[in-house]
């Protein structure tokens, strides 16, 4: 429980921790809010020799809207995303997601970057980044590159960022129609399975009632990582805008992927009926949403 | 192990010493300094303020924040449960927000304002918040509480005015062990106790009062055993098996010897010491070959820091021959399966015999020939870890030949006699002292593993060792709840009458016997024929042992799950059934000496409204199935021999006592105690508790017992004392008075027990298999509550802890290595803030004339009913019973499926 030696050093900006990233010669880390790589530093699991701090530099921090784009900063905390009132009252499916995170420490420390470049199968924003079809924005030694969070989580703690990158940050249309619901491990609040639906509606008339034109719906905490229920995203398109409706699309949501966690907070086959059942709820949850 | 080759190490140890002195008292290869300090880490220079204080100070980069409050500003306060980000132990603010110090590096505080628990008070003006902790009683052993403090502060700083659920939500990361969640929430609420006693209260008996040592617990002034820092202390660490069962082969201790800083590297080869109460009926050595469970020590070192002593572990090269495992206790029977010990894996009666431990009376046959019906049911129940706040430490110091060690024990006068005996040395050359310390609930009875090895690196080393597990040690290398096969046959007449009762269990043990593995439970209950039969079976699990109430709340949650389904199956109400059928001797046989317990089932049922709640279960299928069910459970309050030593001095009475007070208030209970025997106030009384130096024997904290033997002690000492007063006819002035007591009083031909049942009203969750409890009331007869504020605490707490038990605690193994794969708190799912529901408490007090006023125990009982009347309530609700422990989400759907 105690980590390796290593060198701390702090970055000024995005460019000074690049550069410094790149002087480690692929033996260091960067550093945020900690909260996964220190405990993992403590296991030994990862042992850099040297770390550097990212979590000065001021350009990576904020949230802010720009053109119909919300953009979050890859140092931004939890809490400062779940208690955003830009954020609450334009995309408010995304500072739900991080008030869900773990407990107030977590969320005092935790950053949007740090998790998403730990890539947790059972964490929570990736579920929501997947259902927000949101960017990340990485910097790398050759300049900016953004990945769709569709492409970026691949596969247990592995995304698309390369050794040499960082997460500079995400962006993403806000959305109002959307929600997310989660079974959580009780003691950690991890996802055992977390499920993120964003909805686009088509308005009713009165002679017609309103329908699901289309929907993203990403599922975290019961794969290896964070995926889209595309099969459900099929059957709640053209769907009538009603609970009903929203329950039936995600009749056998569970049954339809082929490799599913077994662990000691759920069995597989646990998992597959929670999928079926939290799919339903952030479908629900974002109807909920639809202004009245 | 025999006293001659005990004494033979300790012959030895001066070779020792020097062999492994030699290493670091020469120039290593890498040409590091001969003095043995290790090569100097990175290091940052960093300005904060600490409690408005600025500091400017060199940092070593590996640091986090809380090993520079503890180790380095000498702030201990703030507490390491798990050094993981798991437990809150260690929360502190770090520019006014709640942060887990343990999982910040100390350089990231730099230019920042880090607030610890030592900054609540101004001055010698405690924080409201402290206050309300101490008048509500919120700490109960204390450890948790600096992280509960700050938490809660966060809240109110950012909201005056929060919700139950807005404060649940603050504090959902800080775990208390104790479980005394109802308190801290109401303390930040504001909403003050509400106790009385049902006896009119004497003078100070009987009336709620906090605990006298309250301030310390809410202010971090109070010393916990790592907590303690002596001059030129060491580090110790330890290696633990990694497999089940292994012949180690090999250890190459080489360069660990070689790195500079390192002091000491024990192994078997040189550390033959055994650890006599780890083990009752094999010899259990500090370091075993073979190892037998995944976390056995293997070796440990002793080194300048923290981090040297961890590096060094990394370069101990072990080798092991891994062996056939058998992890379930009913396989380990079978034949052809390995030998964990010697011999066979029935663990021995008490006679040698390798037999079960069997009771019986009456005719089997004839009682199910009289039987209408016949329920046969198994229930099996899991390994369930203490888990107490304050993982296992050690202080160990020699001056000459006299040890001094800090040890978070549960009986000071045990540990020097486990110490003395198992080092082979005087008791009087071992002082153990305990001050504080952070919870037990039975596995810190007597001496520790972690004591031996701390005081055998001293002495090696010359110079004091500190020595603490990490969480996930403690979890593995310590003890948990015993698991238990149970399978029953039980038969009843139509008219509801047991007619026969057949237990046949099997307790896995580990690969040592600690505890009795006994089953209890069945004795709850009047049948005219009746056999038990258990088998405590050695496993390659961990070691089980005591975990408060031991025995029972597996056993009497099989045994009360086997009588619902009786009174079911004979379409009886439970509640009638059970008074039919309650026990009035104890075992048919002998009287208690007073007997509450059909009371505590009519009352508890009158206050939940039982009559008009409970139905029979219908199979319905709503998405949320409502349901209740009840349980009622016993505990023997038994006698103990304990000493009490009272000294009058110009008005002032201290009261020497050997207790540790383990988080029960023990020595607010027995200040109590003394104050009402001599008529004085309990401001005038002064308790000296936790050092065997300064205090007389006692049996120590187990068995819930401490009340009554302590208590009697007083009572006892304190008649002295005043006829020592009145011989002096009025002329006592300035004269200093003592005396003192060591009653060991009996119940001959009476069993003396404490009684409870519990009322619960749950709902099912059928969709997601969540069981939530909806409303929780514990019936509790402990003779008289001395104190009633801090008594309800304990029932609290422990019906809590019960909950986690029925709902989702469990040390889960990886079958087919042996491994646990989840030793943590959040691994193993032990209850939060979110949780914990409002346990509803009321105590029937009858007059008992063998406890002190009457007091009988409080500390064991709570836990005892809850699961089964968890179970029978799920059943109540679905119309299914889940027969194995924890009655998981998965479980739940599985049985529902």
């Amino acid at each position: 429980m105690i980590p390796s030696n290593f060198d701390y050093q702090r970055a000024q900006s995005v460019d000074d921790a690049l550069t410094k990233l790149a002087a480690s010669g692929g033996t260091g880390k960067v550093i945020a809010g900690g909260h996964s790589l220190v405990p993992m530093m403590k296991l030994r699991l990862h042992e850099p020799t040297t770390l550097i701090d990212i979590a000065r530099i001021g350009e990576l921090s904020g949230i802010r809207e720009q053109d119909g784009l919300i953009e979050i900063g890859a140092n931004t905390v939890h809490h400062d995303v779940a208690t955003s009132s830009l954020l609450r009252n334009n995309c408010p499916i995304i500072a739900e997601t991080a008030g869900m995170i773990g407990d107030p420490q977590v969320r005092n420390r935790g950053t949007l970057g740090g998790s998403l470049a730990h890539a947790d199968p059972a964490a929570d924003y990736p579920a929501a980044l997947l259902a927000l079809d949101a960017q990340i924005q990485l910097q790398g030694p050759s300049g900016t590159r953004e990945v769709a969070a569709t492409d970026f989580f691949q596969g247990l703690f592995t995304v698309d960022l390369a050794d040499n990158e960082i997460i500079t940050a995400v962006r993403f249309t806000p959305v109002q129609v959307a929600a997310y619901a989660k079974l959580y491990q009780r003691a950690s609040r991890f996802a055992i399975v977390g499920v993120a639906a964003a909805l686009v509606i088509n308005q009713g008339s009165m002679l017609r009632k309103p329908t699901i034109r289309s929907s993203r719906i990403g599922l975290t905490g019961a794969a290896s990582h964070a995926l889209r229920l595309t099969s459900v995203e099929e059957a709640v398109a053209g769907q009538a805008a009603t609970a009903e409706a929203m329950a039936q699309a995600a009749q056998g949501a569970g049954a339809k992927i082929d490799d599913i966690n077994a662990d000691l907070h759920a069995s597989e086959a646990y998992r597959r009926a929670m999928i079926q059942v939290f799919t339903t709820r952030a479908l629900q949850g974002a109807l909920a949403r639809l202004p009245a | 192990m025999n006293p001659v080759s005990r004494r033979a190490f300790l012959k030895s140890s001066v070779a020792v010493t020097a062999a492994t002195t030699f290493p670091r008292t020469r120039l290593s290869a890498a040409g590091q300094e001969p003095d043995g300090v290790p090569p100097a880490a990175p290091q940052t220079t960093i300005s904060l303020r600490v409690n408005s204080e600025r500091h400017t100070l060199e940092v070593e980069d590996r640091w986090t924040l809380v090993e520079l409050l503890r180790d380095h500003l000498q702030l201990t306060g703030t507490k390491v449960g798990c050094d993981r980000g798991e437990c809150g132990a260690c929360t502190v603010h770090l520019d006014g927000m709640p942060v887990y110090s343990c999982s910040q590096l100390a350089v990231w505080a730099d230019g920042r304002e880090v607030t610890t628990v030592e900054g609540l008070a101004d001055g010698v003006h405690l924080d409201p918040l402290q206050q309300a902790f101490i008048d509500g009683d919120g700490p109960q052993c204390g450890f948790c509480t600096s992280g509960q403090l700050m938490s809660a502060k966060a809240v109110v700083m950012t909201n005056p005015n929060p919700t139950e659920d807005e404060v649940r939500q603050g504090m959902a990361g800080n775990i208390c062990r104790c479980s005394n969640y109802n308190r801290y929430v109401a303390a930040v609420m504001s909403r003050p106790p509400q106790q009385a006693s049902r006896l009119d209260p004497l003078a100070t008996v009987g009336v709620s009062h906090p605990r006298i040592d309250a301030r310390e617990r809410v202010t971090g002034l109070a010393q916990y055993t790592g907590d303690v820092a002596v001059p030129d202390m060491l580090y110790a660490r330890v290696i633990r098996s990694p497999h089940p069962h292994a012949r180690i082969t090999r250890i190459d201790t080489t360069h660990a010897l070689e790195m500079p800083g390192v002091h000491v590297v024990l192994t078997r080869q040189q550390c033959d010491v055994t650890w006599s109460s780890g083990d009752s009926h094999n010899p259990r050595y500090l370091f075993n070959n073979p190892v037998r469970f995944v976390g056995d020590p293997v070796a440990a070192v002793a080194a300048i820091d923290r981090h040297t002593a961890e590096a060094a572990l990394k370069v101990i090269d072990v080798d092991y021959e891994p062996l056939d495992f058998v992890l379930d206790h009913e396989e380990a029977l079978l034949s052809g399966i390995v030998e964990v010990q010697p011999g066979g894996n029935l663990s021995p009666r008490r006679d040698g015999e390798r037999l079960p431990e069997i009771y019986q009376r009456g005719d089997l046959d004839v009682g199910f020939a009289a039987s209408d019906v016949i329920v046969e049911e198994t229930y099996v129940s899991k390994h369930h870890n203490n888990a107490q706040m304050e993982p296992r430490s050690a202080v160990a110091q020699w001056t000459g030949d006299q040890l001094t060690l800090w040890s978070p024990t549960q009986g000071i006068s045990n540990t020097r006699r486990d110490m003395a005996r198992d080092l082979d040395i005087p008791p009087e050359r071992v002082r153990v002292i305990c001050q504080y310390m952070g919870g037990g609930f039975g596995n810190k009875n007597q001496n520790q593993d972690s004591d031996l090895i701390a005081a055998v690196l001293a002495r090696e080393a010359g110079r004091p060792v500190k020595l603490e597990l990490t969480r996930k040690e403690d979890f593995l290398g310590v003890h948990g709840r015993w698991p238990t096969t149970q399978h029953y046959k039980i038969g009843a007449s139509r008219d509801g009458t047991l007619q026969a009762l057949q237990l046949r269990g099997y307790s896995g043990m580990g690969p040592h016997r600690k505890s009795s593995g006994g089953i209890a439970g069945i004795e709850l209950f009047r049948c005219p024929n009746v056999r038990r039969e258990v088998s405590p079976v050695y496993t390659n699990m961990t070691v089980a042992a005591n975990f408060r109430g031991p025995a029972y709340p597996q056993g009497v949650w099989g045994i009360e799950s086997v009588m619902d389904q009786l009174a079911h199956e004979l379409a009886i109400d439970p509640l009638d059934f059970h008074l039919h059928n309650l026990t009035r001797e104890y075992n048919d046989e002998t009287p208690y000496t007073s007997w509450s317990l059909r009371e505590c089932i009519t009352e508890g049922a009158d206050r939940f409204d039982w009559a008009n709640r409970w139905r029979q279960p219908n199979g319905r299928t709503d998405r949320v199935a409502r349901g209740v069910g009840m349980a009622i459970g016993m505990f023997a309050a038994r006698l103990g021999r304990s000493s009490a030593v009272l000294r009058l001095e110009q008005n002032h009475l201290w009261l020497h006592i050997g207790v540790t007070d383990i988080g029960t208030a023990t020595k607010t209970a027995m200040a109590q105690i003394a104050a009402e025997a001599m008529d004085m106030n309990l401001t005038d009384v002064t308790v000296v508790w936790g050092d065997t130096d300064q205090c007389p024997y006692s049996v120590g904290e187990s068995g819930s017992r401490t009340t009554t033997h302590t208590g009697h002690a007083i009572i006892q000492a304190a008649e002295d004392l005043k006829r020592q007063i009145a011989a002096l006819n009025g002329a006592l002035g300035d004269r200093p008075l003592i005396a003192q007591a060591t009653p060991e009083p009996t119940i001959e031909g009476m069993a003396r027990y404490a009684s409870a049942a519990h009322f619960v009203e749950i709902e099912v969750d059928t969709e997601l298999g969540g069981i939530a409890v909806m409303q929780y009331l514990a019936m509790h007869e402990s003779g008289r509550i001395i104190n009633p504020l801090t008594a309800e605490s304990q029932i609290k707490g422990g019906v809590t802890m019960g909950i986690g038990m029925a709902l989702h605690e469990e040390l889960v193994y990886d079958r087919a290595t042996g491994v646990p794969v989840n030793p943590g708190y959040y691994g193993a799912k032990v209850m939060t803030h979110l949780d914990a529901p409002e346990i509803e408490v009321h105590f029937i007090e009858p007059i008992d004339t063998f406890g002190p006023y009457s007091a009988k125990n409080v500390g064991e009982p709570p836990v005892i009913p809850v699961v089964a009347a968890i179970g029978n309530a799920v059943f109540n609700a679905t119309g299914r019973r889940i027969k194995e422990l924890p009655m998981t989400r998965t479980r739940v759907v599985e049985a529902l499926a």
